[in-house]
């Protein structure tokens, strides 16, 4: 038997809007069974436990959708689908994957909800779960524990009335506002709700939360700009832009790159920290698919200069169109501290797990920059052109060997 | 007795090998393309493992007989990474003293023009000074011909079962240099017998003696790979777009299996121009010509393929009746259709257009239409050689 609890986390952005939605919820909050809330981009957690009756492997899946992030309620999520799974694990729909040095990770730019479904154990069948691509995700099992974490931003002057409902399970509803900006410092007041098994609200209580966040973005974080050199050709160069950063002690620049197939990078001429997946450095990607998605590299940069890190095309599959094949890919540039305190991932919200912070120490705190998505596009060969090229080549041997034989015995 | 002209020559040539291996090394240090050869760093990296012990074959990419990267190990022994490439630049000097060792010409002048060709041509200097192993096999080609040439068989066929041994495309020269030993009356089917045995016990050896040492993956990297791998990316091979698309397909294509086939029918054709003149001279010719046909059909084709023939270009030249205007004409046809390629070449590597069909693959065909019709003529200049030297002795 599985059991289930619920827990919806709203972040308001200030005192005013959440006592509006005490005041705007009928007959008050504390005698109702379900409370309103009027959009204003409010960030909400909603977070389904699930306790298995089996233990089971480590698996980790996102998806980050096109909204921006908040390092407030979660951890930050890599670009498109990720799964990230345990080393020993052999499912055989991740048979693509890349195997990295703490885990497996499989890449997908579109969210596949069979394969999610696929994967997970079958307790997900019997709740109510469905994908929204809109929102993000991040969903973590461990031993006996799966925790489907959807995060979104309510829109605005849209209401949202948040009830209990018996497929819910137990149910838990926070309420809260940042009382203080610090980076790295969380203080959030507020209130936590509960509901008993029959759906009657039981009191509110006043709560104060108080965390250091191992993740945060800057608000100078578009300040070390990141684009592709041009022109980009057969060798694009990701050029990084550290001029002004400074070098700080205990902290490192660094740049992680997961690319698809049809990049790879020569760790012979880049040197990257770390590089997994497909590090061959002449096949084509339509051979390299056959076996892993991608690659996945972790690099240092060097404060005070511009960073450039060469990467390569591999040849791909002739298209029906003449056309070039568009690549995205989305490297991270971040500042990964020590702090000396192990306890820094711990919070209410989200926790270390597989994922490429499991690459550091257990005290890092990690400061995110801006993360561009670069595009550039691969020429591939028009496959109508493949009679021509295939007719033309073989009539030219055949007429060249004979001009020869002739040439040779005539005296 | 060395003479003034002679060493007049080699003086500039190891005074321009110097000054392009000392450019190279600012040029390494102060500018972003950097002069020295992709390979030489894997050469580099392969000498290293050796220095410690370990197999070359620990470093990527390594694909070459471990013989190479153990010349590279005093490398990291001095360390100076840049010792390598004056071995490789000493090779190819000495290629060039048995290029104007072996040249058999009417004037003295002459002579020293057409080793010239080697020992001067920037190309040769740029290759090995940018740290290509290539000039190693050269030399050895050149000394396995030069002790055919003086008749020292056995060692002849030592030689040049190491020379296969470093790089297997030697083994075409074979069976025109069998030929050329069969049409020698001297040389009984003993002795050929003797220099095949020669041969053989030279290539098994260092195979044997490699394998021990390294085991399966030696045979796997430095052979085996040459022989299966099917290079899609962007070279002067004819073949190129027609192997970038049956690559992409699921099904089975013939031409990467077939692809052998008109390579094979025109080097074994080029042979029967032994049996015209069976000269010395005119196998050095025969090989040149049997070389280009091989570079030209190949299935991949960069432009250090192009040093494979420029070895026997002198012996062939310094025979040759094709006037010095036509000469020319060829040299052009030859570097224009050429330059047309690196032109496409250019465009799509660096640039980024997508120009496979029609612009890379009708450059492509171009470049060999006119390598085709250059070995027509190299072919035809032979044959009227040969009818000329029959209606001398018979008169």
């Amino acid at each position: 038997m599985s059991t289930r609890k619920t827990r919806v986390t709203v972040l308001f952005n200030d005192l005013e809007e959440l006592e509006r939605a005490f005041a705007d919820t009928p007959e008050g909050i504390s005698s109702s069974s379900s409370i309103v809330i009027t959009g204003s981009n409010q960030w909400v957690q909603h977070r389904t436990t699930i306790g298995l009756p089996n233990h089971f492997e480590p698996l980790r899946i996102t998806w980050k959708a096109t909204k921006p992030l908040n390092y407030t309620l979660q951890a930050p999520l890599m670009e498109g689908m990720n799964i990230y799974s345990s080393k020993s694990s052999q499912h055989p729909s991740l048979a693509n994957s890349i195997s990295s040095a703490k885990y497996n990770l499989m890449h997908s730019e579109a969210i596949d909800e069979a394969l999610i479904r696929e994967i997970l154990p079958v307790e997900i069948a019997g709740i109510n779960f469905t994908i929204n691509e809109d929102r993000h995700y991040d969903i973590l099992l461990d031993r006996q524990t799966l925790k489907i974490d959807e995060y979104y931003a309510l829109d605005v002057g849209k209401t949202q009335n948040i009830s209990y409902s018996p497929e819910l399970g137990k149910f838990e509803l926070g309420l809260f506002f940042p009382e203080s900006n610090n980076d790295l410092e969380v203080n959030l007041n507020g209130a936590r709700c509960s509901w008993t098994d029959d759906g009657v609200m039981e009191q509110c209580k006043k709560t104060y939360l108080f965390y250091q966040r191992a993740h945060f973005a800057p608000i100078e974080a578009d300040s070390y700009p990141v684009r592709l050199l041009e022109p980009v050709g057969l060798h694009p160069t990701v050029s990084v832009d550290l001029t002004n950063a400074e070098m700080v002690e205990k902290c490192a620049f660094y740049m992680y790159l997961t690319t698809p197939a049809d990049l790879f990078m020569d760790k012979f001429d880049t040197s990257p920290i770390f590089l997994a997946g497909a590090t061959d450095l002449e096949a084509p990607e339509y051979r390299i698919v056959k076996e892993v998605w991608g690659m996945e590299s972790l690099l240092e940069l060097t404060p005070g200069m511009v960073n450039d890190v060469k990467l390569h095309t591999r040849y791909v599959l002739p298209q029906s169109v003449k056309s070039s094949k568009s690549v995205r890919f989305t490297p991270h540039i971040f500042q990964a501290c020590d702090s000396g305190s192990d306890s820094i991932h711990e919070n209410p919200f989200y926790t270390k797990s597989l994922g490429f912070d499991s690459l550091f120490t257990n005290d890092t705190i990690f400061k995110h920059f801006n993360t561009p998505t670069l595009e550039l596009a691969i020429p591939a060969a028009d496959s109508n052109d493949y009679e021509f090229v295939r007719s033309t080549t073989w009539a030219c041997l055949i007429i060249s060997v004979l001009y020869l034989c002739l040439k040779i015995l005539r005296k | 007795m060395l003479s003034f002209d002679i060493a007049g020559l080699f003086v500039v040539a190891m005074g321009l090998r110097i000054g392009f291996f000392l450019y190279g090394m600012y040029q390494d240090a102060y500018l972003d393309v950097k002069y020295t050869d992709i390979d030489y760093f894997v050469f580099h990296d392969a000498a290293g493992y050796v220095s410690q012990g370990m197999s070359p074959f620990l470093r990527d990419t390594y694909r070459y007989t471990p013989l190479l990267s153990w010349l590279l190990v005093p490398n990291h022994r001095l360390p100076w990474i840049h010792f390598g490439k004056l071995i490789f630049v000493i090779f190819d000097l000495l290629t060039g003293v048995l290029i104007l060792k072996l040249l058999e010409t009417n004037t003295r002048r002459k002579r020293l023009l057409l080793a010239s060709l080697w020992l001067l041509n920037f190309m040769v200097i740029t290759i090995s000074t940018r740290g290509n192993a290539e000039s190693v096999l050269c030399f050895l080609i050149m000394l396995a011909l030069y002790c055919l040439r003086f008749r020292y068989y056995v060692l002849f066929g030592l030689v040049f079962g190491l020379a296969i041994h470093t790089k297997i495309y030697p083994i075409i020269y074979s069976i025109p240099i069998a030929a050329y030993l069969f049409f020698q009356q001297r040389t009984g089917v003993l002795c050929l017998l003797r220099i095949g045995i020669a041969t053989l016990t030279s290539l098994g050896a260092t195979c044997y003696w490699m394998y021990r040492l390294y085991g399966p993956l030696f045979l796997e990297q430095a052979y085996f790979y040459h022989m299966y791998r099917t290079d899609h990316r962007h070279n002067f091979s004819v073949f190129h777009m027609l192997l970038y698309f049956e690559s992409a397909q699921s099904g089975t294509t013939y031409g990467a299996q077939w692809a052998f086939l008109p390579q094979t029918i025109v080097i074994l054709a080029i042979v029967l121009l032994i049996s015209r003149d069976s000269s010395f001279q005119n196998l050095l010719s025969v090989l040149f010509v049997q070389t280009y046909a091989f570079v030209t059909f190949n299935k991949v084709c960069t432009s250090q393929y192009f040093i494979w023939y420029l070895i026997f270009l002198p012996f062939y030249l310094a025979r040759s009746e094709i006037s010095i205007k036509k000469g020319l004409f060829m040299a052009v046809v030859w570097v224009t259709t050429q330059a047309l390629w690196l032109l496409q070449g250019y465009l799509l590597e660096f640039r980024g257009q997508n120009v496979f069909v029609p612009g890379l693959f009708l450059s492509s065909l171009l470049f060999f239409i006119a390598n085709v019709w250059i070995l027509g003529q190299f072919i035809q200049d032979m044959n009227k050689n040969a009818s000329r030297l029959k209606g001398k002795k018979f008169q």
